[in-house]
């Protein structure tokens, strides 16, 4: 009788919570339909933004300048791919000297199709920039393998930035090595090639946006 | 942690979590009278395992030979519970398919778990409690459905009944089968390749 009551207790407790989740408006899960970049906008207090503003160098407050990034040492290759989409590159050194925004993602991956609204508002913000923005595409599951459907993606889904087809997965593994592997993850390489951002997952857009504007902004010494 | 919670539940309708939902759904439906104990083995695995992979001990992700010797441990298991009927080999089953299950999970990181693995990375002891509500929140259909056959026996005698525990066995088995042949990557990718989002 005891374990029945508790159990009933137990299920309105649960059921609760569910319908509290359900009904509460958390911003932070709130999405945005890709390739709607003008909609991007939602976001926790310390992930979302309305405008990315590419002179500034940090749009959350105007009382603390954003602080230097830190850096994570030198930057992988890509080596091994089947190939690019979106750019007559051929490696990632030909993007040598800019800021670069490289985000392990696959199409196929929900939290990795919410971070493109917010991307693409930040490739057009920099498009007058030294920078770019470098999708690095890794199957999660199969068909996310065959390049036709990886083409059909990214025009489905406005990806205009260069994508390197990495459709064994060596970068992936490679760039994420210690075994903790996630889509998305993302990545900013700053003008000497060095990793300055690591951030696994959806949001901190507004984090990352303020990393390419430092960096953008103050170039480190050759 | 609420977040965490809400998100694991946001989750469970995402592919990447079907292949681990798919061998919980085998072991609630196998339960028998001992669903409550069965699913909450399940749970605590899934979220102790879970912490081990986002705290970067847990390096093995299943493929080729030992997604085969996984599949081949699930069947063994499987008929050995069936046969046995007994609670330490029910126990014992659900931890092993909760470590097969979680093990060949690739999460889904949204906002709330992608701050948890930002900060796990440096030190992931904080983050214990955080990766239990995931874990709760991705598995609250099992621990519902366990509730709901402790609360009204009457439930829970339909649910012991040897056709549905037939049922939960043979799709514990036919995982495991799956796994033996992998095939199980090509069917979560059909599966995800079929599905909305």
């Amino acid at each position: 009788m005891v374990s029945r009551l508790l159990s009933i207790a137990f299920l309105v407790v649960v059921l609760g919570a569910i319908g509290w989740v359900v009904l509460r408006d958390d911003p932070s899960t709130e999405t945005v339909a890709a390739g709607d970049a003008t909609a991007a906008g939602a976001g926790s207090a310390d992930v979302g933004s309305n405008a990315i503003d590419a002179t500034a160098t940090t749009t959350t407050t105007e009382a603390e300048p954003f602080p230097e990034p830190e850096n994570f040492g030198p930057r992988r290759d890509l080596v091994e791919l089947d190939g690019w989409l979106n750019t007559s590159a051929t490696s990632l050194d030909d993007f040598d000297g800019k800021v670069l925004v490289v985000e392990m993602w696959t199409f196929g991956c929900f939290n990795c199709k919410n971070r493109i609204p917010h991307n693409q508002e930040l490739y057009a913000a920099h498009s007058r920039d030294d920078f770019e923005m470098i999708g690095v595409h890794a199957p999660e599951f199969s068909y996310e393998a065959e390049i036709p459907n990886i083409e059909e993606a990214v025009e489905r889904l406005g990806v205009t930035w260069p994508v390197a087809l990495d459709t064994e997965k060596r970068n992936f593994r490679a760039w994420q090595d210690g075994g903790r592997r996630f889509w998305p993850r993302t990545y900013v390489i700053d003008q000497n090639g060095d990793v300055r951002y690591d951030h696994i997952g959806e949001g901190r857009y507004q984090e990352l946006a303020d990393t390419v504007a430092w960096l953008i902004d103050n170039p480190p010494a050759t | 942690m609420i977040d965490l919670f809400a998100e694991g539940i946001e989750s469970m309708r995402l592919p990447c979590s079907w292949g681990l939902l798919i061998l919980g759904v085998g072991m609630s439906i196998f339960g028998r009278r001992r669903t409550l104990a069965v699913t909450g083995v399940f749970v605590a695995v899934a979220g102790l395992v879970a912490f081990a992979r986002f705290g970067g001990w847990w390096f093995a992700v299943p493929n080729g030979w030992t997604q085969v010797a996984l599949g081949v441990g699930l069947v063994g298991l499987t008929a050995a519970a069936y046969r046995l009927d007994h609670v330490i080999s029910d126990v014992a089953l659900s931890a092993y398919a909760s470590v097969v299950a979680v093990s060949a999970w690739i999460p889904c990181v949204g906002p709330h778990l992608g701050d948890l693995l930002n900060s796990a990375r440096l030190d992931p002891w904080p983050h214990l409690g955080g990766t239990i509500a995931f874990m709760v929140g991705l598995t609250i259909p099992f621990t519902i459905v366990a509730a709901v056959g402790s609360a009204f026996p009457g439930l829970a005698s339909a649910a012991r009944h040897p056709t549905v525990v037939r049922v939960g066995s043979t799709l514990l088995v036919l995982i495991g089968l799956l796994f033996v042949a992998t095939w199980f990557d090509d069917v979560s990718s059909e599966l995800a390749r079929r599905s909305t989002f």
